[in-house]
């Protein structure tokens, strides 16, 4: 089972997390051609090794995060608050 | 404000059920107090912070997964920009917009008390959290999921609080009443 560390909760479950999706991927102005939008949502790399990942701690904190995790041995190399107000909110509060 | 309904008067009846001997675990429903969230804004969280301990009586707010209790009520920091004032007393605070918003969720949830010497055992049948002394002691709190629902948990000097979503308390107690009997279990 992945465990993922949140910055706000600890190590938890998998099971509280929910996966976002390509965390790598910069959506295009909402007024954008739509051909841009359609590379943006449906076109994506199938990576064997580090990927950038977002996952939600939807039974936790409920905050978006940031994960790079391997995709081949579920390593996890770091995880961060994906709203960079909220990792400058972690450090003023803690 | 109304006094609230119990949505689990019916489930929770009080006597003794279970494995005999002594009771391994006890539940009571902690009715009557008030549940308030307060809100931040990124920007506003140090003084949402600060304005929700003034509000218990306390010096300060809690750190992630921490609780403090002032001479008005307790504190949970229970999200990054959320906390929830838990009081005895009525009255409601007041957070001035650019710092926040204060929401009463006093009836959004049923608190039930869990205490007794297998309280963690029973509760690690259904949460995914390590709740040993040493991991998990007096003063934790913690958001996690209870089949799939999220439901909220603090630690205080006599057991567990465990605040479940009002409308799926019932199913949750029953599953709970189930898996305690094999300790023994005494309702109040």
């Amino acid at each position: 089972m992945l465990r993922i560390a949140c910055p706000f909760c600890g190590t938890r479950d998998h099971s509280e997390f929910s996966y976002g999706g390509d965390g790598s991927v910069n959506y295009p102005a909402l007024d954008a051609a739509l051909e841009a939008w359609h590379d943006a949502v449906f076109l994506r790399d199938n990576i064997c090794g580090r990927q950038v990942e977002t996952w939600q701690h939807v039974h936790g904190c409920r905050m978006w995060l940031l994960v790079e995790r391997d995709t081949m041995t579920h390593e996890i190399f770091s995880v961060r608050p994906a709203h960079a107000g909220l990792a400058t909110v972690l450090e003023a509060t803690e | 404000m109304a006094d609230a309904l119990s949505a689990v008067v019916d489930h929770l009846v009080p006597g003794r059920s279970g494995t005999p001997g002594m009771a391994g675990v006890r539940f009571s429903e902690i009715r009557g107090s008030t549940l308030i969230q307060f809100a931040a804004w990124p920007d506003s969280a140090v003084r949402a912070g600060a304005e929700a301990a003034k509000a218990v009586g306390a010096k300060l707010a809690p750190k992630p997964g921490r609780v403090t209790t002032g001479t008005d009520g307790t504190l949970l920091r229970v999200e990054p920009l959320k906390w929830w004032l838990i009081s005895e007393t009525a009255k409601a605070p007041s957070l001035s917009s650019e710092a926040g918003v204060a929401l009463d969720l006093s009836q959004s949830r049923t608190r039930l008390h869990v205490s007794g010497r297998q309280a963690a055992r029973l509760l690690n049948h259904v949460l995914p959290l390590d709740l040993s002394d040493t991991a998990f002691p007096e003063g934790s709190v913690s958001s996690t999921a209870f089949h799939h629902i999220g439901v909220t948990l603090w630690r205080d000097g006599t057991g567990f609080n465990l605040f479940l979503p009002r409308s799926f308390a019932v199913s949750l107690c029953e599953i709970l009443i189930e898996i305690a009997r094999q300790y023994g279990l005494e309702i109040a």
